[in-house]
């Protein structure tokens, strides 16, 4: 059945997917950041560029569709559809604009990519990439790991009725508190302590093993949000071969499996409730499939002669 | 603005207790290896 939209359906559809652009183009600001700090003016350039259409785009739409009423399901389900399509085409100019995409498809592939952290890209010549464009080819698999609807929750969207339905939209079920709101900004919380954390074990690790402080800090980063988010990018083309540390390759995979519990899982944890990882369904069957899976593998690999 | 989310109290243990759920996983993965290097599967 193909439903007819009504001029109030457009204008709630496009002032909230507004709300959700102004919350992707905030997070363009960090690779801004990282540009001139490592004084890389034009691909700091670039990200300007996509950060005012970004901004423009945004305000344009919350303010020509401005809108006191809030989501109904069939609004939040499109909203979140489009806000994908969305972030995809925004987040594919700055990579677009850096050269090392052979055309603006390419780049939306990528973009793509890094959003639905499936880790397929199509860059060129990957270790020429500025550090600019690598963290934000990182950072779009961290945002989309978390969804991107998450970060409009977090900062952007009143409304708690709205929010839940594109919560809901965004194929996320997890009701850790009371309201949606306060659920993105847990989602967020847990998410940043890890990369702090995360980070920082493996800019030390990078360090002993010989990486300039810089460096070693900024690969760490890249690598906790790839990996946090199962994604699979990294900084290197060689992936993470490139650090030849068993320590290295040990955080990481430390890092996957905390990426791979739930939120409300690390909620219960996170309150006290610590013998919720050792009964909790999720965790048993992680733990029993990651062991078949790993004894099939290394039988397959021992049988190869690795 | 209404603050309306607190850092839980308990995080510090409950990340202690996600990292080492994690490292169990690890352990018992190498244990695996260690018995099939024994085995010569």
């Amino acid at each position: 059945m193909i439903l007819k939209p009504r001029l109030e359906d457009i204008k709630s559809i496009g002032y909230y997917l507004g709300k959700i652009i102004l919350g992707l183009s905030i997070t363009m600001i960090v690779p801004v950041l990282v540009g001139l700090s490592f004084g890389e003016i034009n691909p700091a350039l670039d990200f300007i560029i996509s950060l005012v259409i970004a901004l423009i785009f945004g305000l344009l739409l919350t303010k020509l569709c401005f809108t006191e009423k809030d989501l109904s399901w069939m609004q939040g389900m499109i909203v979140v559809s489009l806000s994908w399509l969305v972030a995809m085409a925004l987040g594919a100019i700055p990579l677009y604009l850096s050269g090392h995409w052979k055309s603006y498809l390419d780049a939306c592939f990528d973009a793509m990519s890094g959003f639905a952290t499936t880790g397929l890209t199509l860059i060129q010549d990957l270790d020429h990439l500025s550090y600019s464009h690598n963290l934000w080819r990182h950072l779009i698999m961290f945002i989309g790991g978390q969804g991107i609807v998450i970060i409009a929750l977090s900062f952007f969207v009143r409304g708690f009725s709205g929010a839940f339905k594109m919560y809901v939209g965004e194929a996320r079920d997890e009701r850790i508190l009371p309201n949606v709101i306060a659920t993105s900004r847990f989602i967020w919380l847990v998410s940043i302590t890890y990369l702090i954390l995360g980070t920082l074990a493996l800019a030390v690790v990078g360090m002993l093993n010989g990486m300039k402080s810089v460096s070693a800090f900024f690969h760490g980063v890249c690598v906790f949000m790839a990996a946090f988010d199962t994604g699979g990018f990294t900084p290197q083309s060689q992936n993470i071969l490139y650090y030849h540390s068993l320590s290295y390759e040990m955080i990481t995979v430390v890092i996957m499996i905390l990426g791979a519990i739930n939120f409300k899982l690390h909620y219960h944890i996170w309150m006290g409730n610590r013998r919720e990882i050792v009964k909790n369904i999720e965790t048993v069957t992680l733990f029993i499939t990651i062991m078949i899976t790993f004894l099939i593998t290394a039988v397959g690999l021992e049988q190869f002669g690795v | 603005m209404k603050k309306i989310i607190k850092i839980p109290v308990n995080a510090t243990l409950g990340i202690a207790t996600e990292v080492l759920y994690a490292l169990v996983i690890l352990l018992v993965a190498f244990l695996i290896c260690l018995a099939l290097s024994f085995l010569k599967i």
